[in-house]
């Protein structure tokens, strides 16, 4: 028997993957079988069934379990220093459970303090580029009196008008108070109303649920509502071409429903849930002629869209021309219009000066 | 009860090594099952098989020399434990219980 050689590459395989208490027995089998079949059938079929013996001795109680830890053994170490460290948290019980504490009020806090600056370097990175709010400052003897981001409603239209840079504008003009809507049969008392040009959706990027982004709020007595306060108003029915109802005091404006906006996210500074056509304020609330196009009512957020962040110096030279032009009874330097990002700056683009300071405290934190 | 209980392959193997006394190892099992039973048995499911029953207590194995005519490996005896004899015992009462039972009726009809 011994002249003949036992076939290597099937047993090398086998003794690869068996167990090794398993491996002499189980192949003294395959070895017996072999032999038997290489008198009985001849060497290549005994070969052969060979090799299919052992493949289907590749099963899990044969294949020997994984060594993980590939031959170095962690364990008993590992266990002794864990061992340890319990021994002496337990013997220094007070500082251990001091620094225990301390450690997790120091996580909490700057896993807090991420999520808080997080949140408000998100503000408005969602809107589109190039685009910038108009603010005023006021001097007085050469210093400031204020900063505001609100103005007077003729900027944006008249820079427009002198400047091919400016893309386009739109003007947003909240009114102090609430103002209470009336639609289906409810009333309710709606803080973030703002006036708008048709321009907003456009501008922002605002998606429509319904009506037209062309049209909506370009007659009188157009409104568009955010979606909540659609379903508020309307349930599920369909709120366009419906009536609905501005009143203050005595004072009511009957218009009708021609959008539907998708509500806003939270991280943005701007705040309305239903925006009315411009040339409603001229009818509405002590508005009158001209209450649109003036340079007296400093109240009017204007945002302008431009072709690029390049243009910036020269649309703040026509804005100081601007206000030389239209306000000539000023002295010279007492009054600027200057162009804010909306995009990537602060939390509310509250005045310039406040705003830059709450920036820097917010980069502080991660540098 | 449960735990005497075996499948049908573990009973045909407890049985063979029982009927190969003193001289049960892997190829004379493999052997004597596909002698009795008339089907072909692998290696490597009668292995499986082996080692499970040993690990279960109802096999013992006890280890032979090693043998010329296996090229100098070993061979591995199996023997019945006592709780490997109840085992085949408990399943041959009960199957033999349910047969008393079967109205020979019910096997002719077709």
């Amino acid at each position: 028997m011994k002249d003949r050689p036992t076939p290597q590459l099937p047993l090398t395989i086998f003794k690869w993957f068996c167990r090794q208490s398993y491996h002499a027995d189980i192949e003294g089998d395959l070895i017996q079988t072999y032999d038997r079949n290489l008198n009985e059938v001849g060497r290549r079929r005994a070969y052969w069934r060979l090799m299919g013996d052992v493949a289907r001795l590749f099963r899990p109680g044969i294949i020997k379990p994984l060594n993980l830890n590939m031959g170095k053994n962690y364990q008993p170490m590992l266990k002794n220093s864990i061992l340890t460290a319990v021994r002496n948290l337990m013997r220094n019980k007070v500082s251990s459970g001091l620094n225990i504490a301390g450690l997790s009020i120091g996580m909490v806090a700057c896993i807090f303090i991420v999520l808080y600056v997080t949140k408000q370097l998100s503000y408005d990175s969602h809107l589109p580029d190039n685009i910038y709010r108009i603010t005023n400052e006021k001097y007085g003897s050469g210093e400031l009196v204020y900063a505001k981001a609100i103005t007077y409603p003729s900027v944006a239209p008249l820079l427009k008008d002198i400047s091919p840079e400016v893309v386009s504008y739109t003007r947003l003009w909240k009114l102090n108070g609430d103002i209470v809507f009336s639609a289906n049969g409810k009333e309710l008392n709606i803080e973030k109303m703002m006036y708008a040009d048709n321009s907003v959706f456009k501008m922002f990027s605002i998606p429509l649920v319904k009506g037209d982004i062309e049209t909506a709020l370009n007659a009188p007595a157009s409104i568009a509502i955010s979606a909540s306060i659609a379903k508020a108003f309307f349930d599920s029915e369909d709120p366009i071409n419906k009536s609905m109802t501005l009143i203050s005091g005595s004072d009511r404006v009957e218009g009708v429903v021609t959008a539907v906006f998708e509500d806003l996210p939270d991280n943005t500074h701007l705040n309305f849930t239903i925006l009315v056509s411009f040339p409603t304020a001229e009818g509405f609330l002590g508005g009158q002629q001209g209450v649109l196009n003036n340079w007296k009512l400093a109240r009017f957020y204007n945002y302008v869209q431009l072709t690029s962040a390049d243009v910036v110096p020269t649309i703040n030279d026509r804005l100081s021309d601007l206000v030389a032009k239209n306000k000539p009874g000023e002295a010279s330097g007492s009054e600027k219009l200057l162009l804010q990002p909306a995009k990537g700056n602060s939390p509310a683009l509250e005045p310039p000066g406040r705003n830059e300071a709450e920036w820097k405290y917010h980069y502080r934190l991660f540098s | 009860m449960k735990k005497f209980y075996i499948g049908e392959f573990e009973e045909v193997v407890l049985l063979t090594v029982g009927i190969l006394h003193g001289n049960a190892y892997g190829v004379t099992i493999r052997d004597a099952i596909e002698k009795e039973m008339k089907r072909k048995v692998s290696i490597g499911s009668l292995q499986v098989t082996l080692r499970r029953l040993e690990s279960k207590g109802f096999l013992k194995s006890i280890p032979g020399e090693s043998e010329e005519a296996r090229r100098g490996r070993p061979k591995l005896f199996f023997e019945l434990t006592g709780y490997g004899k109840k085992a085949i015992e408990i399943t041959y009462e009960s199957r033999s219980n349910m047969w008393k039972k079967l109205s020979p009726l019910v096997i002719r009809l077709q």
